[in-house]
Protein backbone atom coordinates (compact mmCIF):
# COMPACT_ATOMS: atom_id res chain seq x y z
CA UNK A 1 0.00 0.00 0.00
CA UNK A 2 2.77 2.46 0.84
CA UNK A 3 4.08 1.92 -2.69
CA UNK A 4 0.85 3.42 -4.09
CA UNK A 5 1.32 6.85 -2.67
CA UNK A 6 4.91 7.48 -1.83
CA UNK A 7 5.51 11.08 -0.80
CA UNK A 8 6.85 12.26 -4.12
CA UNK A 9 4.03 10.65 -6.13
CA UNK A 10 1.42 12.08 -3.80
CA UNK A 11 2.76 15.59 -4.19
CA UNK A 12 2.86 15.28 -7.98
CA UNK A 13 -0.75 14.06 -8.04
CA UNK A 14 -1.91 16.84 -5.73
CA UNK A 15 -0.19 19.51 -7.79
CA UNK A 16 -1.68 18.05 -10.99
CA UNK A 17 -5.17 18.15 -9.47
CA UNK A 18 -4.75 21.75 -8.31
CA UNK A 19 -3.42 22.82 -11.72
CA UNK A 20 -6.25 21.10 -13.53
CA UNK A 21 -8.93 22.64 -11.32
CA UNK A 22 -7.52 26.11 -11.81
CA UNK A 23 -7.39 25.48 -15.58
CA UNK A 24 -11.02 24.36 -15.54
CA UNK A 25 -12.17 27.47 -13.70
CA UNK A 26 -10.04 29.63 -15.98
CA UNK A 27 -11.57 28.08 -19.12
CA UNK A 28 -15.11 28.42 -17.81
CA UNK A 29 -14.62 32.04 -16.82
CA UNK A 30 -13.14 33.14 -20.16
CA UNK A 31 -15.52 31.05 -22.26
CA UNK A 32 -18.07 33.79 -22.91
CA UNK A 33 -15.56 36.55 -23.58
CA UNK A 34 -14.85 37.85 -27.06
CA UNK A 35 -11.10 37.35 -27.08
CA UNK A 36 -10.92 33.63 -26.35
CA UNK A 37 -9.32 31.24 -27.11
CA UNK A 38 -5.74 32.22 -26.26
CA UNK A 39 -3.39 32.33 -29.24
CA UNK A 40 -1.52 29.12 -28.39
CA UNK A 41 -4.73 27.17 -27.95
CA UNK A 42 -6.05 28.56 -31.23
CA UNK A 43 -2.89 27.44 -33.04
CA UNK A 44 -3.08 23.99 -31.45
CA UNK A 45 -6.73 23.60 -32.43
CA UNK A 46 -5.91 24.56 -36.02
CA UNK A 47 -3.21 21.89 -36.23
CA UNK A 48 -5.50 19.24 -34.70
CA UNK A 49 -8.32 20.30 -37.02
CA UNK A 50 -6.06 19.84 -40.02
CA UNK A 51 -5.44 16.20 -39.06
CA UNK A 52 -9.12 15.69 -38.30
CA UNK A 53 -9.96 16.45 -41.93
CA UNK A 54 -7.96 13.40 -43.00
CA UNK A 55 -10.19 11.20 -40.80
CA UNK A 56 -13.55 12.94 -41.11
CA UNK A 57 -13.74 13.59 -44.85
CA UNK A 58 -13.51 9.91 -45.89
CA UNK A 59 -15.94 8.99 -43.10
CA UNK A 60 -18.41 11.65 -44.21
CA UNK A 61 -18.08 10.45 -47.81
CA UNK A 62 -18.92 6.93 -46.67
CA UNK A 63 -21.92 8.19 -44.75
CA UNK A 64 -23.27 10.24 -47.64
CA UNK A 65 -22.95 7.31 -50.03
CA UNK A 66 -24.94 5.08 -47.66
CA UNK A 67 -27.56 7.80 -47.30
CA UNK A 68 -27.51 8.19 -51.09
CA UNK A 69 -28.48 4.55 -51.62
CA UNK A 70 -31.42 4.71 -49.24
CA UNK A 71 -32.49 7.97 -50.87
CA UNK A 72 -32.46 6.31 -54.26
CA UNK A 73 -35.11 3.83 -53.13
CA UNK A 74 -37.56 6.59 -52.25
CA UNK A 75 -36.90 8.63 -55.35
CA UNK A 76 -40.05 7.94 -57.32
CA UNK A 77 -42.56 8.86 -54.63
CA UNK A 78 -40.58 11.88 -53.64
CA UNK A 79 -40.35 13.05 -57.23
CA UNK A 80 -44.14 13.03 -57.60
CA UNK A 81 -44.59 15.04 -54.44
CA UNK A 82 -41.87 17.52 -55.30
CA UNK A 83 -43.17 18.18 -58.80
CA UNK A 84 -46.32 19.62 -57.32
CA UNK A 85 -44.34 21.90 -55.01
CA UNK A 86 -41.92 23.16 -57.63
CA UNK A 87 -44.59 25.05 -59.58
CA UNK A 88 -45.64 26.90 -56.48
CA UNK A 89 -42.05 27.59 -55.49
CA UNK A 90 -41.10 29.29 -58.75
CA UNK A 91 -43.89 31.76 -58.25
CA UNK A 92 -42.90 32.44 -54.64
CA UNK A 93 -39.27 32.88 -55.69
CA UNK A 94 -40.12 35.57 -58.27
CA UNK A 95 -42.35 37.33 -55.81
CA UNK A 96 -39.71 37.26 -53.07
CA UNK A 97 -37.05 38.58 -55.45
CA UNK A 98 -39.24 41.54 -56.40
CA UNK A 99 -40.05 42.27 -52.79
CA UNK A 100 -36.38 42.02 -51.84
CA UNK A 101 -35.39 44.46 -54.56
CA UNK A 102 -38.11 46.85 -53.57
CA UNK A 103 -37.03 46.55 -49.96
CA UNK A 104 -33.46 47.38 -50.93
CA UNK A 105 -34.53 50.44 -52.88
CA UNK A 106 -36.74 51.67 -50.08
CA UNK A 107 -33.90 51.20 -47.60
CA UNK A 108 -31.66 53.25 -49.85
CA UNK A 109 -34.29 55.95 -50.03
CA UNK A 110 -34.46 56.02 -46.24
CA UNK A 111 -30.65 55.89 -45.98
CA UNK A 112 -30.81 52.75 -43.83
CA UNK A 113 -27.55 50.90 -44.31
CA UNK A 114 -28.39 47.73 -42.49
CA UNK A 115 -31.38 46.47 -40.57
CA UNK A 116 -31.88 43.55 -38.26
CA UNK A 117 -32.73 41.17 -41.08
CA UNK A 118 -29.47 41.60 -43.01
CA UNK A 119 -26.83 38.92 -42.79
CA UNK A 120 -24.21 37.18 -44.89
CA UNK A 121 -24.14 33.41 -44.92
CA UNK A 122 -21.04 31.23 -44.75
CA UNK A 123 -21.31 27.51 -45.54
CA UNK A 124 -19.25 24.99 -43.62
CA UNK A 125 -19.16 21.24 -43.23
CA UNK A 126 -19.20 19.52 -39.86
CA UNK A 127 -15.85 17.95 -38.94
CA UNK A 128 -16.73 16.14 -35.75
CA UNK A 129 -19.00 15.97 -32.77
CA UNK A 130 -17.88 16.07 -29.16
CA UNK A 131 -17.92 12.54 -27.74
CA UNK A 132 -19.92 13.38 -24.64
CA UNK A 133 -23.46 12.87 -23.45
CA UNK A 134 -24.56 16.33 -22.48
CA UNK A 135 -22.23 18.91 -24.01
CA UNK A 136 -23.79 19.11 -27.45
CA UNK A 137 -21.03 20.64 -29.51
CA UNK A 138 -19.81 20.39 -33.08
CA UNK A 139 -16.54 21.37 -34.73
CA UNK A 140 -17.08 22.94 -38.15
CA UNK A 141 -14.61 23.49 -40.98
CA UNK A 142 -14.59 27.30 -41.25
CA UNK A 143 -12.97 29.81 -38.94
CA UNK A 144 -11.91 33.41 -38.68
CA UNK A 145 -10.05 33.14 -42.01
CA UNK A 146 -13.46 32.80 -43.70
CA UNK A 147 -15.05 35.56 -41.64
CA UNK A 148 -16.75 33.55 -38.90
CA UNK A 149 -17.20 35.53 -35.69
CA UNK A 150 -17.96 34.47 -32.17
CA UNK A 151 -21.65 34.29 -31.17
CA UNK A 152 -22.89 34.06 -34.77
CA UNK A 153 -26.01 31.87 -35.11
CA UNK A 154 -25.72 28.64 -37.08
CA UNK A 155 -28.44 27.18 -39.33
CA UNK A 156 -28.87 23.76 -40.91
CA UNK A 157 -31.53 22.70 -43.37
CA UNK A 158 -34.61 24.64 -42.49
CA UNK A 159 -33.85 26.01 -39.06
CA UNK A 160 -31.55 27.34 -36.40
CA UNK A 161 -29.32 24.79 -34.66
CA UNK A 162 -26.97 26.75 -32.42
CA UNK A 163 -24.33 29.36 -31.92
CA UNK A 164 -20.60 29.71 -32.57
CA UNK A 165 -18.78 29.66 -29.21
CA UNK A 166 -15.15 29.51 -30.22
CA UNK A 167 -13.36 30.65 -33.37
CA UNK A 168 -9.95 29.43 -34.50
CA UNK A 169 -8.26 30.30 -37.79
CA UNK A 170 -9.59 27.36 -39.80
CA UNK A 171 -12.23 25.74 -37.61
CA UNK A 172 -14.70 26.75 -34.96
CA UNK A 173 -16.93 25.22 -32.30
CA UNK A 174 -20.71 25.33 -32.33
CA UNK A 175 -22.85 24.86 -29.24
CA UNK A 176 -26.18 23.31 -30.23
CA UNK A 177 -29.43 24.92 -29.17
CA UNK A 178 -30.22 21.74 -27.21
CA UNK A 179 -27.37 22.33 -24.75
CA UNK A 180 -27.97 21.95 -21.03
CA UNK A 181 -25.17 24.36 -20.20
CA UNK A 182 -26.40 26.90 -17.65
CA UNK A 183 -24.13 29.70 -18.82
CA UNK A 184 -24.85 29.38 -22.56
CA UNK A 185 -25.97 32.43 -24.49
CA UNK A 186 -29.70 32.39 -25.11
CA UNK A 187 -31.58 33.21 -28.31
CA UNK A 188 -34.16 36.01 -28.33
CA UNK A 189 -37.18 34.71 -30.20
CA UNK A 190 -40.70 35.77 -31.11
CA UNK A 191 -43.94 33.97 -31.93
CA UNK A 192 -46.48 35.46 -34.31
CA UNK A 193 -50.07 34.23 -33.89
CA UNK A 194 -52.82 34.17 -36.49
CA UNK A 195 -53.97 37.70 -35.59
CA UNK A 196 -50.49 39.05 -36.25
CA UNK A 197 -49.74 39.69 -32.57
CA UNK A 198 -46.14 39.16 -31.52
CA UNK A 199 -45.01 37.48 -28.31
CA UNK A 200 -41.34 37.91 -27.36
CA UNK A 201 -39.27 35.58 -25.23
CA UNK A 202 -36.06 33.62 -24.84
CA UNK A 203 -35.10 30.02 -25.54
CA UNK A 204 -34.39 28.94 -21.97
CA UNK A 205 -34.01 25.20 -22.16
CA UNK A 206 -34.46 21.90 -23.89
CA UNK A 207 -36.83 19.06 -23.13
CA UNK A 208 -34.76 15.95 -23.81
CA UNK A 209 -37.53 13.36 -23.61
CA UNK A 210 -39.70 14.97 -26.29
CA UNK A 211 -36.97 16.80 -28.26
CA UNK A 212 -38.65 20.16 -27.75
CA UNK A 213 -37.16 23.58 -27.12
CA UNK A 214 -38.55 25.52 -24.15
CA UNK A 215 -39.32 29.22 -24.51
CA UNK A 216 -39.54 31.20 -21.31
CA UNK A 217 -39.34 34.83 -20.15
CA UNK A 218 -42.50 35.56 -22.12
CA UNK A 219 -43.55 39.18 -22.26
CA UNK A 220 -47.28 39.13 -22.95
CA UNK A 221 -50.43 37.11 -22.45
CA UNK A 222 -51.66 37.08 -26.03
CA UNK A 223 -53.18 33.79 -27.02
CA UNK A 224 -51.09 31.40 -29.10
CA UNK A 225 -52.06 28.25 -30.91
CA UNK A 226 -50.27 25.03 -31.75
CA UNK A 227 -48.44 25.48 -35.05
CA UNK A 228 -47.69 29.21 -34.76
CA UNK A 229 -44.29 30.00 -36.28
CA UNK A 230 -41.30 30.86 -34.08
CA UNK A 231 -38.42 32.96 -35.45
CA UNK A 232 -35.50 34.88 -33.97
CA UNK A 233 -36.43 38.42 -33.00
CA UNK A 234 -33.08 40.09 -33.69
CA UNK A 235 -33.11 41.68 -30.23
CA UNK A 236 -29.73 41.66 -28.57
CA UNK A 237 -27.80 42.39 -31.73
CA UNK A 238 -25.78 39.23 -32.36
CA UNK A 239 -28.56 37.33 -34.14
CA UNK A 240 -30.29 38.57 -37.30
CA UNK A 241 -34.06 38.82 -37.30
CA UNK A 242 -36.28 36.24 -38.96
CA UNK A 243 -34.27 33.01 -38.77
CA UNK A 244 -36.65 30.06 -38.60
CA UNK A 245 -36.60 28.02 -35.38
CA UNK A 246 -39.75 25.88 -35.54
CA UNK A 247 -43.36 25.99 -34.50
CA UNK A 248 -45.29 25.92 -31.26
CA UNK A 249 -45.97 22.39 -30.06
CA UNK A 250 -47.68 22.96 -26.72
CA UNK A 251 -48.26 25.71 -24.18
CA UNK A 252 -47.99 25.23 -20.46
CA UNK A 253 -48.99 27.55 -17.65
CA UNK A 254 -45.94 28.15 -15.46
CA UNK A 255 -45.56 27.96 -11.71
CA UNK A 256 -47.92 30.15 -9.66
CA UNK A 257 -49.73 31.17 -12.90
CA UNK A 258 -47.19 33.91 -13.52
CA UNK A 259 -45.49 33.12 -16.80
CA UNK A 260 -46.26 30.41 -19.27
CA UNK A 261 -43.83 28.08 -20.98
CA UNK A 262 -44.02 27.48 -24.70
CA UNK A 263 -42.68 24.23 -26.14
CA UNK A 264 -41.26 24.54 -29.64
CA UNK A 265 -40.72 21.75 -32.13
CA UNK A 266 -37.40 22.61 -33.81
CA UNK A 267 -37.43 22.72 -37.61
CA UNK A 268 -33.91 21.35 -37.97
CA UNK A 269 -32.95 17.77 -37.11
CA UNK A 270 -30.28 18.25 -34.44
CA UNK A 271 -28.99 14.69 -34.62
CA UNK A 272 -28.28 14.54 -38.34
CA UNK A 273 -26.07 17.41 -39.41
CA UNK A 274 -23.47 17.39 -42.17
CA UNK A 275 -23.51 20.88 -43.66
CA UNK A 276 -24.29 24.04 -41.73
CA UNK A 277 -24.68 27.72 -42.58
CA UNK A 278 -23.39 30.50 -40.38
CA UNK A 279 -25.59 33.60 -40.46
CA UNK A 280 -23.22 36.46 -39.81
CA UNK A 281 -24.72 39.87 -38.98
CA UNK A 282 -23.16 42.67 -40.99
CA UNK A 283 -22.34 45.15 -38.25
CA UNK B 1 14.69 1.44 -40.48
CA UNK B 2 11.98 -1.12 -39.88
CA UNK B 3 12.45 -0.93 -36.13
CA UNK B 4 12.35 2.82 -36.18
CA UNK B 5 9.02 2.91 -37.99
CA UNK B 6 7.47 0.51 -35.50
CA UNK B 7 8.07 2.92 -32.66
CA UNK B 8 5.42 5.18 -34.16
CA UNK B 9 2.61 2.62 -33.95
CA UNK B 10 1.50 3.61 -30.45
CA UNK B 11 1.25 7.39 -30.99
CA UNK B 12 -0.25 6.91 -34.45
CA UNK B 13 -2.94 4.59 -33.14
CA UNK B 14 -3.62 6.95 -30.27
CA UNK B 15 -4.14 9.90 -32.61
CA UNK B 16 -6.37 7.87 -34.93
CA UNK B 17 -8.55 6.67 -32.04
CA UNK B 18 -8.70 10.26 -30.77
CA UNK B 19 -10.27 11.38 -34.05
CA UNK B 20 -12.37 8.24 -34.46
CA UNK B 21 -14.14 8.96 -31.15
CA UNK B 22 -15.48 12.24 -32.53
CA UNK B 23 -16.18 10.89 -35.99
CA UNK B 24 -18.14 7.89 -34.66
CA UNK B 25 -20.15 10.21 -32.43
CA UNK B 26 -20.88 12.48 -35.38
CA UNK B 27 -21.73 9.89 -38.02
CA UNK B 28 -23.83 7.66 -35.81
CA UNK B 29 -25.54 10.40 -33.80
CA UNK B 30 -29.08 9.20 -34.65
CA UNK B 31 -28.20 5.67 -33.47
CA UNK B 32 -26.09 6.62 -30.45
CA UNK B 33 -28.10 9.49 -29.02
CA UNK B 34 -31.83 8.98 -28.64
CA UNK B 35 -34.25 10.29 -26.07
CA UNK B 36 -33.63 7.48 -23.61
CA UNK B 37 -30.04 6.42 -24.27
CA UNK B 38 -26.80 8.25 -24.87
CA UNK B 39 -23.80 6.16 -25.88
CA UNK B 40 -20.34 7.70 -26.09
CA UNK B 41 -17.38 5.94 -27.70
CA UNK B 42 -14.14 5.79 -25.70
CA UNK B 43 -11.72 4.25 -28.19
CA UNK B 44 -8.95 6.53 -26.95
CA UNK B 45 -9.17 5.07 -23.45
CA UNK B 46 -9.28 1.56 -24.93
CA UNK B 47 -6.06 2.21 -26.86
CA UNK B 48 -4.30 3.60 -23.78
CA UNK B 49 -5.31 0.67 -21.58
CA UNK B 50 -4.23 -1.85 -24.22
CA UNK B 51 -0.98 0.10 -24.45
CA UNK B 52 -0.27 -0.45 -20.76
CA UNK B 53 -0.53 -4.23 -21.09
CA UNK B 54 0.72 -4.97 -24.57
CA UNK B 55 3.04 -2.20 -25.70
CA UNK B 56 6.50 -1.52 -24.30
CA UNK B 57 5.97 2.21 -24.25
CA UNK B 58 7.47 3.60 -21.03
CA UNK B 59 5.98 7.09 -20.91
CA UNK B 60 2.27 6.37 -21.10
CA UNK B 61 1.29 8.99 -18.51
CA UNK B 62 2.97 11.67 -20.60
CA UNK B 63 1.24 10.51 -23.79
CA UNK B 64 -2.09 10.42 -21.94
CA UNK B 65 -1.45 13.92 -20.62
CA UNK B 66 -0.68 15.26 -24.10
CA UNK B 67 -3.64 13.65 -25.83
CA UNK B 68 -5.92 14.67 -22.94
CA UNK B 69 -4.87 18.28 -23.33
CA UNK B 70 -5.54 18.09 -27.07
CA UNK B 71 -8.94 16.53 -26.36
CA UNK B 72 -9.93 19.33 -24.00
CA UNK B 73 -8.74 22.05 -26.31
CA UNK B 74 -10.11 20.67 -29.57
CA UNK B 75 -13.40 19.09 -28.51
CA UNK B 76 -14.73 20.88 -25.45
CA UNK B 77 -12.70 24.07 -24.99
CA UNK B 78 -12.60 23.45 -21.22
CA UNK B 79 -8.96 22.71 -20.36
CA UNK B 80 -7.99 20.45 -17.50
CA UNK B 81 -10.64 17.70 -17.57
CA UNK B 82 -9.27 14.87 -19.72
CA UNK B 83 -5.84 16.36 -19.13
CA UNK B 84 -5.95 15.07 -15.55
CA UNK B 85 -8.37 12.14 -15.87
CA UNK B 86 -6.49 10.20 -18.55
CA UNK B 87 -3.02 10.23 -16.91
CA UNK B 88 -4.59 9.44 -13.53
CA UNK B 89 -6.43 6.42 -14.94
CA UNK B 90 -3.27 5.25 -16.74
CA UNK B 91 -1.29 5.60 -13.49
CA UNK B 92 -3.83 3.63 -11.46
CA UNK B 93 -4.07 0.94 -14.13
CA UNK B 94 -0.28 0.62 -14.18
CA UNK B 95 -0.39 -0.12 -10.46
CA UNK B 96 -3.06 -2.76 -11.00
CA UNK B 97 -0.96 -4.20 -13.85
CA UNK B 98 1.72 -5.31 -11.39
CA UNK B 99 -0.68 -7.77 -9.77
CA UNK B 100 -2.17 -9.41 -12.86
CA UNK B 101 -1.15 -11.47 -15.84
CA UNK B 102 -2.73 -9.85 -18.89
CA UNK B 103 -5.57 -11.94 -20.29
CA UNK B 104 -8.87 -11.22 -21.98
CA UNK B 105 -11.02 -11.38 -18.86
CA UNK B 106 -8.61 -9.50 -16.61
CA UNK B 107 -8.45 -6.69 -19.13
CA UNK B 108 -12.21 -6.67 -19.57
CA UNK B 109 -12.67 -6.14 -15.84
CA UNK B 110 -9.95 -3.52 -15.60
CA UNK B 111 -11.36 -1.69 -18.61
CA UNK B 112 -14.79 -1.83 -16.97
CA UNK B 113 -13.42 -0.17 -13.84
CA UNK B 114 -11.51 2.45 -15.84
CA UNK B 115 -14.60 3.33 -17.86
CA UNK B 116 -16.55 3.74 -14.65
CA UNK B 117 -13.92 6.03 -13.16
CA UNK B 118 -13.75 8.12 -16.35
CA UNK B 119 -17.49 8.46 -16.87
CA UNK B 120 -18.36 9.19 -13.25
CA UNK B 121 -15.61 11.73 -12.68
CA UNK B 122 -16.33 13.38 -16.04
CA UNK B 123 -19.97 13.68 -15.02
CA UNK B 124 -19.01 15.02 -11.58
CA UNK B 125 -16.77 17.73 -13.06
CA UNK B 126 -19.40 18.77 -15.60
CA UNK B 127 -22.06 18.84 -12.92
CA UNK B 128 -19.78 21.02 -10.79
CA UNK B 129 -19.25 23.65 -13.48
CA UNK B 130 -22.90 23.65 -14.52
CA UNK B 131 -22.54 21.99 -17.93
CA UNK B 132 -24.44 18.82 -17.13
CA UNK B 133 -27.94 19.43 -15.93
CA UNK B 134 -29.29 16.02 -15.06
CA UNK B 135 -29.79 14.13 -11.84
CA UNK B 136 -27.59 11.22 -10.82
CA UNK B 137 -30.37 8.71 -11.52
CA UNK B 138 -30.96 9.93 -15.08
CA UNK B 139 -27.20 9.98 -15.63
CA UNK B 140 -26.89 6.35 -14.59
CA UNK B 141 -29.87 5.11 -16.58
CA UNK B 142 -29.58 7.16 -19.78
CA UNK B 143 -25.87 7.81 -20.19
CA UNK B 144 -23.68 5.69 -17.92
CA UNK B 145 -25.23 2.26 -18.46
CA UNK B 146 -25.54 2.40 -22.26
CA UNK B 147 -22.03 3.87 -22.59
CA UNK B 148 -20.54 1.03 -20.53
CA UNK B 149 -22.36 -1.59 -22.58
CA UNK B 150 -21.39 -0.01 -25.89
CA UNK B 151 -17.72 0.28 -24.98
CA UNK B 152 -17.49 -3.24 -23.59
CA UNK B 153 -18.87 -4.53 -26.88
CA UNK B 154 -16.22 -2.49 -28.70
CA UNK B 155 -13.61 -3.99 -26.37
CA UNK B 156 -14.70 -7.54 -27.13
CA UNK B 157 -14.49 -6.86 -30.86
CA UNK B 158 -11.20 -4.99 -30.80
CA UNK B 159 -9.25 -6.90 -28.11
CA UNK B 160 -7.60 -9.51 -30.33
CA UNK B 161 -6.71 -7.25 -33.29
CA UNK B 162 -5.16 -4.57 -31.06
CA UNK B 163 -3.29 -6.94 -28.74
CA UNK B 164 -1.84 -8.89 -31.69
CA UNK B 165 -0.86 -5.66 -33.42
CA UNK B 166 0.93 -4.28 -30.35
CA UNK B 167 2.69 -7.57 -29.57
CA UNK B 168 3.93 -7.96 -33.13
CA UNK B 169 5.63 -4.59 -32.83
CA UNK B 170 7.27 -5.39 -29.48
CA UNK B 171 8.91 -8.64 -30.50
CA UNK B 172 11.54 -7.08 -32.69
CA UNK B 173 12.63 -4.37 -30.30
Amino acid sequence: MQKFFSNRRLIIILIAIIVSFSLISFSVSVRNKKSTPPLIQEFGNDVVGLFDRAVSYPANGLKSSVVGISDLLNTYQENQKLKKQVDKLAQVQVESDTVKNENKQLKKELKLNSTLTDYTSINASVLTRLPSGWLNQLVISKGSASGVKKNAPVMAGSGLIGRVIEVNKTNSKVELISTTNDSANRFAVQVTNSDGDIVNGLITGYDKTDNLLIMGQITSKKSLKKGDAVVTSGLGGTTPKGLNIGDVSKIEKGDYGLASKIYIKPAADLSDLTVVTIAQTLN
Amino acid sequence: MKNKNKRYLFPAGMIISFFLDGTIQFIFTPQLQSQTTIMVSHLLLLWLIMGIFYSDNKHLELWAFGIGLAFDSYYTGILGVYMILLPLIVYLTKIAYQYFEPSFFVLLLIYFIDLTVLEVSYYAINEMIGFANESVTTFISTSFGPTLAFNLVLFVILYYPISKLMESVNRYN
